[in-house]
C-alpha cells in the first residue's frame, strides 16, 4: 500500500472550491465597522515633495483619516528592512510612505482611510501635493554613469552593492581561446501579474492589543516577523493570516508598504482597515522581476568546447531594495551561469543599482532564468560562430551523469544529482530532432523560416540549508516546518509553514502523509496560512515547498509512526524493537496477521487504556526540516517556431520538454507546474516586457500594453520526465515550480534565432516582438 | 511619455505686432478655446512671465480638468521665446517646453516652434498608444489657432 | 478601479435616450460598456451622467435581406461573429467581429459602441469603409444616415453629435462576383488591431477587378481608405504581381501611429502586407 499514493495522480482537492467560486480570498473578508484605504501614489518618478496639504481631503465627508510619511514616522513606524544582506551593501531608507522625496512612479505619498472605497479614492484627488521634479534614471547601467541623477545619499553612483564570483582564470582562458564572442544581452524587466492583486486587512483589538493582518502573502511567518520589526508590534500580539491566494509567482513574498500602513491605520482608528490593490496600481506598486543588462564574453575552442565566461551585469533593483532583492542577481544568478556544463573559468561581476523604477525582486525563477538565458544563449552563439549543431555543442560541454555523489561546480554550489545527457537525448528523441532539421532545410528552400531551439538548464531550488543561507546573507533560516497531529479517530491534521497559492499542497502534502500512514488522502487535512495555527515556517517560493516543506511533512510523519510504536508495543505486548509499521498497521515482525491498525493506536494514544504511565499520551510530531543542500532540478526543452518573413511574427508550433524534478509526488500537479512555468517563460521570450520612458513613466502600465500569454496562441506541450532522486531530502524531490520558466525562455529565444540564421542574425534581445524580428530580417 | 513637437505656421501680421500680442493672456485663452477638446475656464497673467489657469482638456470621452501654469523662461524681443507649460489633473500631469522663433517675411511672420511634451500618471501608464496622436492633434490645432487669433487681433489694432 | 460619481438613466426608447442626452450636456451613452467603463474606472473619463441604452427595445439584432443587411447598434460582437447569414453575404464583418479582443469583450461589446467610440485600433471601421456601410443616427431633429466614408472624423471622433444615438448599421446588398475579407495583425497585449485591412473586390465578366474598396484601421489616428491601391487595382487582371504592386501603395501618404508595440514605419509596412492578403482572400471569395 505504501508508495502507491506518493507518485500517483490524485485530483487536486482544492479545485472544487476554487473553480466553483467558493474560494476564500482576502478580499472576500468583511469585518464589522470595516473601513477602506486608498494610497496616493506619486505620478513622478523622482521629485522632492515641497508640500503635502491634506486639509481638503480630511474635510471630505466619509474620510476618517489621511496619513503621510511624517505621520507614520511620528507614530513609530520604521523603514522596511532588507532580509538579505551582502557585504558593504548600501541600503536606502524605504519609508512606507515617502518622506521628502519620491523615487518612482507608484511610490506611496499619503493614505486616505474612509468609510467606503469610492470615498477613499475620491479624496485622493483632494490632497494637494507640490512637487519639485528631479532628473530621472531608469536604466540600471546608466544609473552608475558619471553625472547620472542620484537617488539616495547613502548609495553613491546609485550602486546598492557590487558583488563578484569567479573560478579559474577567465582572462587567461579568454586570451588562449580559439574564439571569443562579445555580446551585450538584456534580460528585460517583467511584471509578475498574479491573477489576484494584493489585498490587506488589518484588524486591531484595543482591549487586548491584538493585531490581525489578513494579507495575500506567500509566507505569513516572514511577514509577521518583518511587520513586528517595522511596526513595533510585539510578535506574539500579531497574527498574520493568508487564506486562498490567487497566485504569487514571487511577487507576494515581501512585506509591502501598503500592509504596514493598513496596520498603522487600524491601530490609530481602532477599526478594521481594508486595502485592495487595483490592477494599474499592482503594475507599479508590486515588485517587478529580472531587468539585467549584461556584457558577456565567451571563450571557446574550435571543437566547440567552452573555456571561459566573463560577465558584467547591471541588475536594476529599482528605487529601493525589496526584502530579498540582493540575493537574486548574486547567489541565485552568478554561480548558476555554469549551467549543465563543465566550464572552469569564470568571472562574474554584478552591480545592483538603484533607479527611478518599481523595486525588483524574485519573480518565478528569480536569478536562475537570467543565468540560464545567458548561458543557453552563449552556447548557441558558439554554435552559430562555429556553424555547429547546437545540440552537439551541448553534448561536447555537458557534465556527465552523476547520480551517486554530488557534482562540485566551479562556483559555490554542489549539484545534488543529475543525468543531463539523458534528458537532452530523450528530448531530442521525443522531438524527432534529425527530422526537424531536415524539414527546416526543405522549408528554407521555399522561403519559409522554421527555427528549432534547445535549452538544457539546471536551476537551484529547495532553499535552504540554514547554515549556508546564513553564511551568504540570509536574515532568517529558511527551514520549513510541519506539525502532524493525529486525532483519536486516526484522522490527521498537518500544520505547515509552507503556503499554497496555486501549488496544490492540500493534495500533495496529504498524499505524503496518507502514503506513510496507510490512510486515504481524505483522512488528512492540511492547514496553512495562519501564524496562529501553524508553526514557524519560511513559506513558499523558490520551488521549496516539496523539497523542504514536503520533507518536513515526511519527517514529522515518520516521528508520528515512531511515537505510535510506543503504544503499539504495549498493545501488542511485544518488545519495541520487534514492532514494525507497514501498510498502516503495526505488528510484530513476522506476524502481520495479528496487526493492529493505525486508528486503534491513535485511540490508545488519547485513552491510555493499555499503556503505562511512563508513555506520554498524545500522537503528534513536529519537524523543522533543514536540508543538507539545495536541490538542482534540470531538463532539456526544445521549441519549434515558424517566423513569418513578411511581418516578423513568431508562431510557436511545437514544444517538447523533459524535466528532472527528482521524485514526483503527484505527476498531474507537476505537469501543471511545468505547463504554467513554460508559458510564463516563453512569454518573456516573445511578448512580455515592462517599458519605461525616460521620465520614468511605466508605459506598459496595464494589460492593454503589457502582453501576457494567451492560451490560444500556444500549442499543446509535449512534456515528459526523467527522475534522478535528490539525496538531500527523504522524498528525493527537487522542486518543480520554476523549472518550466527557466527552461522555456532560452529554448524559445534560441528557436527564433535559429530561424533567423539565414539572415546572419546571432542575437536580438527579448521580447522578440514581430517588429524586432522583422527588422532583423531586413538586414540581410 | 515624451513627444517631440516641431513645425511652422505663418501668421498674417507683422512680427512686432505678433510679438506684442503673443504675451496677452486673452489671446492665449481664445487660442486655446479654438482647439477641439479644450475649454478654458480661466487664464490670467499673474506676473511678468507667469500665467495661471484652469481648463478642461480631452479627446472624446477621455477628459480631465487641469490646473496649470505657463512660464516664460527666456525671451529676445521680438524674435525668440522659450516657455514651459505645466498642468495637473488628479493622477495625471502634463508638461513641456517650447521655443518659438519669429521671422518676418514680407510683412507676415513665420512662427517656427520646437519643443517636447511629457505626460505622466494614469494617462501615460494606460494611454501610451494615444499620446503621440493626441499631442500632435493639440499642437497642430493650437498653432493654427494661435496664428489665426494673432492675425485677427493684429487686423483690429 | 472605482469610477467617480455619476447619475444613471435607463430609458426604454430611443427618443427618451435622445431627450436625456439633450438635457444633460456631457452625458454619455452606455452600451456594452467595454470601452466606456474601463476608462471611467481609471477616472480618465468622468461623465456626470450615463444613459444606458441596454433596455431600449429593438436595437439589437441582425436582418439580412435582398436589399442588404441591417445590424442593430446593440448587437454584440459575438452575435455578429456567429451570424451565418451575415457570413454568407459579407464574411469580412463576421471575421472582424470574431477577432475582437476576447470572448468576454465579444459577449458584451456592441457594434454601435465600437463605431461610436471610433478607437483608432478598432476592427469594424475598416470593414465599414470597405463595404460602404451606412450608419443610422437618431437625434433631437430625427433620424439621418451617414456614410462610413464620412463617419470617422479623427481620433475617437465621429460625425455623431453629442445628443445623437447610433441605432443601426446598414450594409449594401451583396453584388454578384464580389468578395470581401478582413485581415488583422493583433496587438499581442490588448488584441486590438496594430493594423487591420478590409478589402472588398468586385470582378467583371472577364475576371478583372471592376471595383475595389479598401479600408484600413489601426495604422492611423482614424480609419481610412487605401485610395491609391483601389485605383491601382481597378480594371486590372488580379494576380500575385498586380495585387502586390497595388498593395505596396496602401500606406502611401498615411500618417501612421507610433507606439511601444509598433513604429510608424512598421505599421506602414504591415498595412501593405495585410492589404495584399486581404485582397487575395477577397478575390478568392469573389470567384
Ligand atoms: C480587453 C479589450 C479588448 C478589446 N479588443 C478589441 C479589439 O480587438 N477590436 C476592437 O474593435 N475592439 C476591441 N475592444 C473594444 C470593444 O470592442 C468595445 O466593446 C467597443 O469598442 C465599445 O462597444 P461597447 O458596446 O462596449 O460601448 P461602450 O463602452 O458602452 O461605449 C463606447 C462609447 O460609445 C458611445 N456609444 C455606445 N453606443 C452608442 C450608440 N448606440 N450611440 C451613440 N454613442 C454610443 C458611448 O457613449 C461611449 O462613448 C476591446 C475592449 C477590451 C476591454
Amino acid at each position: 500500500m505504501a508508495t502507491q499514493i506518493i507518485g500517483s495522480t490524485v485530483k487536486r482537492r482544492e479545485d472544487p472550491r476554487l473553480i466553483t467560486g467558493a474560494g476564500k480570498y482576502t478580499d472576500n473578508i468583511v469585518l464589522p465597522r470595516m473601513t477602506f484605504m486608498a494610497i496616493l501614489r506619486s505620478p513622478h518618478a523622482h521629485a522632492r515633495i515641497k508640500k503635502i496639504d491634506a486639509s481638503r481631503a480630511q474635510k471630505h465627508p466619509g474620510v476618517l483619516a489621511v496619513y503621510t510619511g511624517e505621520d507614520l514616522k511620528k507614530g513609530g513606524v520604521n523603514p522596511i528592512p532588507v532580509g538579505f544582506v551582502l557585504p558593504d551593501m548600501k541600503t536606502a531608507q524605504h519609508h512606507p510612505l515617502a518622506i521628502d522625496e519620491v523615487h518612482y512612479v507608484g511610490d506611496g505619498m499619503a493614505a486616505v482611510v474612509a468609510t467606503d472605497r469610492y470615498t477613499a479614492k475620491d479624496a485622493l484627488d483632494l490632497i494637494d501635493v507640490e512637487y519639485e521634479t528631479l532628473p530621472v534614471v531608469v536604466d540600471g547601467e546608466k544609473a552608475t554613469h558619471a553625472g547620472a541623477p542620484q537617488l539616495h545619499p547613502e548609495a553613491p553612483d546609485n550602486v546598492a552593492y557590487y558583488w563578484k564570483v569567479g573560478a579559474g582564470d577567465a582572462d587567461k582562458a579568454l586570451t588562449e581561446a580559439d574564439g571569443v564572442i562579445k555580446q551585450r544581452i538584456i534580460n528585460q524587466r517583467l511584471i509578475p501579474t498574479a491573477m489576484e492583486p494584493r489585498v490587506a486587512i488589518a484588524d486591531y483589538q484595543p482591549a487586548t492589543g491584538d493585531l490581525t493582518l489578513y494579507t495575500t502573502t506567500q509566507n505569513p511567518h516572514l511577514i509577521r516577523l518583518l511587520m513586528a520589526l517595522v511596526l513595533g508590534q510585539p510578535e506574539h500580539k500579531l497574527r498574520v493570516v493568508s487564506q486562498d491566494v490567487g497566485g504569487g509567482f514571487g511577487s507576494k513574498i515581501y512585506l509591502y508598504a501598503d500592509e504596514v500602513i493598513a496596520c498603522f491605520a487600524a491601530k490609530q482608528l481602532a477599526r478594521p482597515v481594508k486595502w485592495t490593490e487595483e490592477r494599474t496600481e499592482n503594475y507599479k506598486a508590486t515588485i517587478h522581476g529580472r531587468d539585467h543588462i549584461t556584457d558577456a564574453e565567451v571563450g571557446y575552442k574550435k571543437d566547440g568546447t567552452i573555456t571561459a565566461l566573463k560577465v558584467k551585469t547591471w541588475a536594476n533593483q529599482g528605487a529601493y531594495l525589496s526584502n530579498f532583492a540582493p540575493l537574486i542577481p548574486t547567489f541565485f544568478y552568478g554561480p548558476m551561469l555554469q549551467g549543465v556544463y563543465q566550464i572552469s573559468n569564470f568571472f562574474v561581476e554584478v552591480w545592483g543599482t538603484y533607479t527611478n523604477t518599481t523595486p525588483v525582486d524574485a519573480y518565478r525563477g528569480a536569478g536562475r532564468p537570467e543565468a540560464a538565458y545567458l548561458i543557453e544563449r552563449a552556447v548557441d552563439w558558439v554554435a552559430f560562430e562555429l556553424k555547429m549543431d547546437p545540440a552537439e555543442v551541448r553534448r561536447k560541454n555537458m557534465i556527465p551523469p552523476f547520480t551517486s555523489a554530488p557534482y562540485q561546480t566551479s562556483m559555490v554550489y554542489a549539484y545534488d544529482s543529475g543525468n543531463y545527457p539523458a534528458t537532452l537525448e530523450k528530448a531530442l528523441k521525443n522531438a524527432g530532432y534529425a527530422d526537424l532539421r531536415k524539414k527546416q532545410a526543405e522549408l528554407r528552400k521555399q522561403g519559409k523560416y522554421m527555427g528549432i531551439g534547445i535549452s538544457t538548464y539546471v536551476e537551484i531550488t529547495g532553499a535552504a540549508p540554514a547554515q549556508v543561507a546564513a553564511s551568504i546573507g540570509a536574515g532568517v533560516a529558511l527551514v520549513e516546518s510541519a506539525l502532524v497531529r493525529v486525532h483519536p479517530t486516526g484522522k490527521v491534521v498537518v500544520y505547515t509553514g509552507s503556503h499554497a497559492h496555486g501549488q496544490g499542497h492540500e493534495t500533495t502534502f496529504a498524499q505524503i502523509v496518507a502514503d506513510q500512514l496507510g490512510l486515504s488522502v481524505d483522512d488528512v487535512e492540511i492547514v496553512h496560512g495562519d501564524t496562529e495555527r501553524t508553526p514557524w515556517g519560511a513559506g513558499t517560493y523558490g520551488s521549496r515547498s516539496q523539497p523542504v516543506g514536503g520533507a518536513a511533512v515526511y519527517v514529522a510523519t515518520q516521528r508520528v509512526i515512531e511515537k505510535g510504536k510506543k503504544f503499539a508495543t504495549h498493545m501488542l505486548e511485544a518488545a519495541e524493537a520487534d514492532v514494525v509499521f507497514e501498510g498502516g498497521k503495526y505488528f510484530v515482525k513476522g506476524t502481520p496477521s495479528k496487526a493492529i491498525t493505525f486508528q486503534e493506536v491513535a485511540l490508545e494514544a488519547y485513552t491510555a487504556k493499555k499503556v503505562p504511565a511512563d508513555v506520554e499520551s498524545g500522537l503528534e510530531a513536529i519537524s523543522f526540516f533543514n536540508p543538507s543542500n539545495f536541490t538542482f532540478p534540470n531538463g532539456a526543452h526544445i521549441a519549434v517556431v515558424m517566423v513569418d518573413p513578411d511581418t516578423g511574427k513568431v508562431d510557436l508550433t511545437r514544444y517538447i520538454c523533459v524535466d528532472d524534478v527528482g521524485k514526483v509526488i503527484n505527476p498531474m500537479i507537476v505537469e501543471g507546474q511545468i505547463h504554467g512555468g513554460i508559458v510564463q517563460g516563453l512569454a518573456q521570450a516573445l511578448w512580455e516586457g515592462a517599458v519605461y520612458d525616460d521620465d520614468g513613466q511605466l508605459l506598459s502600465g496595464s494589460m492593454m500594453d503589457y502582453a501576457l500569454p494567451i492560451a490560444s496562441n500556444l500549442p499543446s506541450f509535449e512534456t515528459s520526465r526523467t527522475e534522478t532522486p535528490s539525496p538531500v531530502n527523504p522524498l528525493g524531490a527537487k522542486g518543480a515550480g520554476e523549472a518550466g520558466t527557466i527552461g522555456s525562455t532560452p529554448a524559445v529565444a534560441n528557436a527564433v534565432m535559429d530561424a533567423l540564421k539565414p539572415f546572419g542574425v546571432r542575437h536580438i534581445d527579448m521580447p522578440l516582438t514581430s517588429e524586432k524580428v522583422w527588422r532583423a530580417m531586413q538586414k540581410k | 511619455m515624451a513627444l517631440k513637437i516641431q513645425g511652422k505656421v505663418m501668421v498674417d501680421a507683422p512680427r512686432d505686432q505678433v510679438w506684442n500680442l503673443l504675451f496677452d493672456a486673452d489671446v492665449l485663452k481664445h487660442m486655446a478655446n479654438k482647439i477641439p477638446g479644450i475649454t478654458v475656464q480661466r487664464l490670467v497673467q499673474v506676473s511678468d512671465d507667469k500665467y495661471e489657469g484652469a481648463a478642461s482638456i480631452g479627446v472624446a470621452m477621455i477628459k480631465g480638468k487641469y490646473d496649470g501654469t505657463i512660464t516664460v523662461l527666456e525671451k529676445r524681443a521680438p524674435e525668440w521665446v522659450r516657455f514651459r507649460g505645466d498642468g495637473k489633473s488628479g493622477a495625471n500631469w502634463t508638461g513641456g517646453e517650447m521655443v518659438l522663433t519669429l521671422t518676418e517675411q514680407d510683412g507676415k511672420t513665420s512662427m517656427a516652434y520646437e519643443g517636447t511634451g511629457n505626460v505622466g500618471g494614469t494617462l501615460a501608464s494606460v494611454g501610451q498608444r494615444l499620446i503621440d496622436t493626441v499631442g500632435k492633434h493639440f499642437v497642430q490645432h493650437g498653432t493654427k489657432a494661435l496664428a489665426a487669433e494673432l492675425a485677427a487681433r493684429s487686423r483690429k489694432q | 478601479m472605482f469610477p467617480a460619481k455619476f447619475e444613471y438613466y435607463a430609458p426604454t426608447t430611443v427618443n427618451q435616450a435622445v431627450a436625456l442626452l439633450k438635457k444633460h450636456r456631457d452625458a454619455k451613452v452606455l452600451a456594452g460598456g467595454h470601452s466606456l467603463l474601463p476608462t471611467m474606472k481609471l477616472r480618465l473619463a468622468q461623465p456626470p451622467v450615463l444613459v444606458d441604452i441596454g433596455k431600449v427595445k429593438g436595437l439589437a439584432g441582425i436582418k439580412v435581406a435582398k436589399g442588404g443587411a441591417t445590424i442593430g447598434a446593440l448587437t454584440t460582437h459575438a452575435t455578429i461573429a456567429a451570424s451565418k447569414d451575415l457570413r454568407k453575404q459579407c464574411p469580412a464583418i463576421t471575421e472582424a467581429a470574431a477577432l475582437i479582443g476576447d470572448m468576454q469583450v465579444r459577449n458584451r461589446g456592441t457594434i454601435g459602441g465600437s463605431l461610436s467610440h471610433a478607437d483608432p485600433a478598432a476592427d469594424y471601421p475598416a470593414v465599414m469603409i470597405a463595404l460602404g456601410a451606412e450608419m443610422k443616427a437618431v437625434g433631437p431633429k430625427g433620424a439621418r444616415t451617414i456614410n462610413a466614408s464620412h463617419f470617422f472624423k479623427s481620433l475617437m471622433t465621429t460625425a455623431l453629435k453629442p445628443s445623437e444615438v447610433l441605432t443601426e448599421v446598414r450594409l449594401p446588398p451583396h453584388q454578384p462576383n464580389s468578395g470581401c475579407a478582413y485581415v488583422k495583425f493583433p496587438n499581442p497585449a490588448s488584441r486590438f488591431a496594430v493594423a487591420g485591412v478590409c478589402a472588398w473586390i468586385a470582378l467583371d465578366a472577364k475576371g478583372r477587378c471592376a471595383k475595389a474598396s479598401i479600408g484600413i484601421t489601426g495604422a492611423c489616428a482614424t480609419a481610412t481608405r487605401a485610395s491609391k491601391t483601389e485605383a491601382a487595382l481597378r480594371g486590372k487582371e488580379l494576380n500575385e504581381e498586380t495585387i502586390a504592386a497595388a498593395a505596396a501603395q496602401a500606406a502611401d501618404g498615411l500618417d501612421c501611429l507610433s507606439d511601444i508595440h509598433a513604429s510608424a514605419e512598421y505599421r506602414a509596412h504591415l498595412v501593405t502586407v495585410l492589404t495584399a492578403r486581404a485582397i487575395q482572400q477577397a478575390v478568392a471569395r469573389a470567384k
